[in-house]
């Protein structure tokens, strides 16, 4: 069975916050470089606490930061 | 392209290196003062259990001085600070290195009582401990390596 997905535009937002390095988002999200790595990359699906902190960061509501797939392929959000 | 290495990853390094060092000291050591002809079963025990016991320092000095040092190296390098480590990403991988350690130990705890029940020599049950927490330990750090160029989903 597939499994549930999540996905993001962080680096697209970064690019368009004048190219936040990762770092820096780092640092206003309170966690590690590698962590903002991992998750632009889809290889962790944050927390909830700290997808809300990184839309925030953006000023976005989350559906626009990330997007939720689910096993059975539908976009849900 | 290939990924640059975290600090995560180097401390990884660091702490695999130091693995490989303490118990080779410890063995290097341990080895020479053994003496399986004189010692009797009680005296066998004590050696073991006092070299288990000595482990501790030993991996102290193999690991916890290497990291203050890589510390201080990395930030005078590279001017990156080491902040939020220890943050949710961190803490899991942690967990699940922890997790894969105790597998192993476990394993080793099993083997140690099999010896045990059939009547292995002293030398046999305490190693088997000794051995089985090395390959947990790396399995440990190998394992969080994995999870951090895999990620974890």
């Amino acid at each position: 069975m597939a499994k549930d997905r999540i996905e993001n535009n962080i680096r697209t937002l970064r690019f368009m916050a004048d190219e936040m390095t990762q770092q820096e988002l780092a640092e206003k999200a309170r966690v590690s470089r590698q962590t903002i790595v991992a998750i632009e990359k889809s290889k962790y699906s944050p927390s909830l606490e700290l997808a809300f902190r990184i839309a925030q960061i953006f000023e976005k509501p989350l559906e626009e930061v990330f997007t939720f797939f689910p096993g059975d392929g539908k976009r849900k959000c | 392209m290939e990924e640059k290495m975290s600090i995560q990853e180097k401390h990884l390094i660091i702490s695999i290196i130091g693995t490989f060092l303490s118990y080779g000291i410890f063995y290097f050591y341990a080895l020479r003062w053994y003496d399986d002809g004189t010692m009797s079963m009680v005296e066998e025990m004590k050696f073991w259990a006092k070299g288990l016991l000595w482990l501790i320092p030993i991996q102290i000095g193999f690991k916890v001085i290497p990291f203050i040092l890589f510390h201080i190296i990395h930030y005078i390098a590279t001017k990156e600070k080491a902040d939020h480590m220890d943050d949710e990403f961190g803490k899991k991988i942690e967990s699940r290195g922890n997790r894969n350690f105790y597998y192993v130990f476990q394993a080793g705890f099993y083997g140690a009582m099999i010896a045990i029940v059939y009547e292995a020599p002293i030398f046999w049950i305490f190693n088997i401990f000794i051995l089985f927490g090395f390959l947990g330990t790396l399995f440990m750090d190998f394992s969080q390596l994995y999870f951090y160029r895999k990620g974890i989903r």
